[in-house]
């Protein structure tokens, strides 16, 4: 069975996965790959790993092109993610209004689930607003640090700390069971990402690349976009 | 020969032809659009520039199935002697070229800087411009040039 190749962020995994069965009918092909933290998938291209097709943030993709990894004209935009809050599922929710409540929140809370602060999006961004907020130190036993978002929302999940809370992008809290999204973060302290997605110069199936490219973006998915999370 | 259908200069196309060719092949041979100029050959100066969507390519390594559906804009289409785009109308005006081989390529970065950024900074023209090498070393005064036609666009 044929497969299209994918490096993707975890922010897309919610969406391409929502896209499997149409693309499957459209073209015969099934997704294969991987799906993580931004900077670990475009270094794993770089070392060469074989891929058709990637989706990662707009910053990130325009380097790989520039690097000539991507081909640029393929580019296009799949939508913005929200960085956003989360609780375990029946857990009441946190809702913060503004930086002070943040910062209450997290210091209130015993575990807060993340991922990569190195290497992701959601987590480089969590590294910041804690220094943002003074708290770095504070709060660094209570971090509780995965590869990815899909993987501290999981643990999120299962985790029996008395209040825990998570931070990753919205997208993947919706996809994840067991969590519960709790709100963007508060002014000053926000985070919208655009993800996009390129065809790589190697690509073995470009065509059907396109094709993915076309259903992650058309008019006919907004639907589907939104309800995996993006906000436009 | 299989055929890739994009839109040249709001010009609606089939171009039979090996979908790995380069877009810049398709315009300079089959086409006749010689605009965009071949400088390297290698997606390094910039000279190749087209506008693809809103975002500025190297038409010498694009391949042309990366085109498919999509606008493609060359020099051709950003202005004519008669009615020059504002960026032409700047580089004429600070004398930004000299032998104006880099300058079909510039031109569409620049445009393309303009179109999702109407009020560039200087650096944020420089940052757009990067890519693209001018041997004459005109960059100064087309880092002018952008910003003058940025103002002459905000004006109206
Ligand atoms: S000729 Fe295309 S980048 Fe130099
Ligand atoms: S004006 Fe001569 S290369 Fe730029």
């Amino acid at each position: 069975m044929n497969s299209l190749n994918i490096l993707s962020g975890g922010a897309a995994q919610g969406l391409v996965g929502s896209l499997t069965q149409a693309f499957k009918a459209q073209t015969g092909f099934d997704i294969a790959g991987e799906f993580g933290a931004v900077g670990l998938m475009a270094d794993k291209l770089r070392k060469g790993a074989s891929a058709d097709i990637v989706i990662l943030t707009a910053a990130l993709l325009a380097r790989l092109a520039e690097e000539k990894l991507v081909v640029a004209a393929s580019i296009a935009d799949v939508g913005l993610v929200e960085t956003a809050l989360a609780v375990r599922a029946g857990d009441p929710p946190v809702t913060v209004r503004d930086a002070v409540g943040l910062r209450e929140a997290i210091l209130a809370s015993d575990a807060v689930f993340v991922p990569d602060t190195k290497a992701s999006t959601a987590g480089i961004h969590v590294a910041n607003v804690l220094q943002q907020l003074g708290i770095s130190d504070q709060a660094a036993d209570r971090l509780r640090i995965f590869p990815n978002g899909a993987t501290a929302m999981r643990e999120l999940a299962a985790s029996d700390a008395r209040r825990p809370i998570g931070c990753t992008q919205s997208t993947e809290i919706i996809s994840t069971k067991g969590v519960t999204l709790s709100g963007s973060l508060p002014p000053g302290c926000e985070l919208a990402t655009m993800y996009t997605a390129g065809i790589t110069t190697a690509a073995a199936h470009p065509q059907q690349a396109q094709e993915l490219i076309g259903l992650l973006t058309g008019a006919d998915q907004r639907e589907q976009r939104k309800r995996a999370g993006f906000v436009s | 020969m299989p055929s890739v259908r994009f839109r040249l200069n709001g010009v609606e196309l089939d171009v039979d032809a090996d979908p790995d060719r380069s877009l810049l092949d398709i315009l300079r041979g089959q086409l006749g659009v010689t605009g965009p100029h071949f400088g390297c050959g290698a997606g390094e100066c910039g000279a190749c520039n087209v506008i693809v969507g809103d975002r500025a390519v190297t038409a010498c390594d694009t391949p042309l199935w990366s085109v498919a559906d999509k606008d493609v804009t060359t020099i051709e289409g950003l202005g004519t002697s008669e009615r020059p785009h504002p960026l032409q109308r700047a580089f004429i005006a600070e004398q930004a070229l000299q032998c104006g081989y880099c300058v079909s390529g510039i031109l569409m970065s620049a445009a393309a800087l303009l179109r999702r950024n109407p009020s560039p900074t200087s650096r944020e023209v420089k940052e757009a411009l990067d890519r693209n090498l001018c041997r004459c070393g005109s960059h100064q005064r087309m880092v002018r040039a952008v910003l003058r036609a940025a103002e002459e666009m905000a004006a109206g």
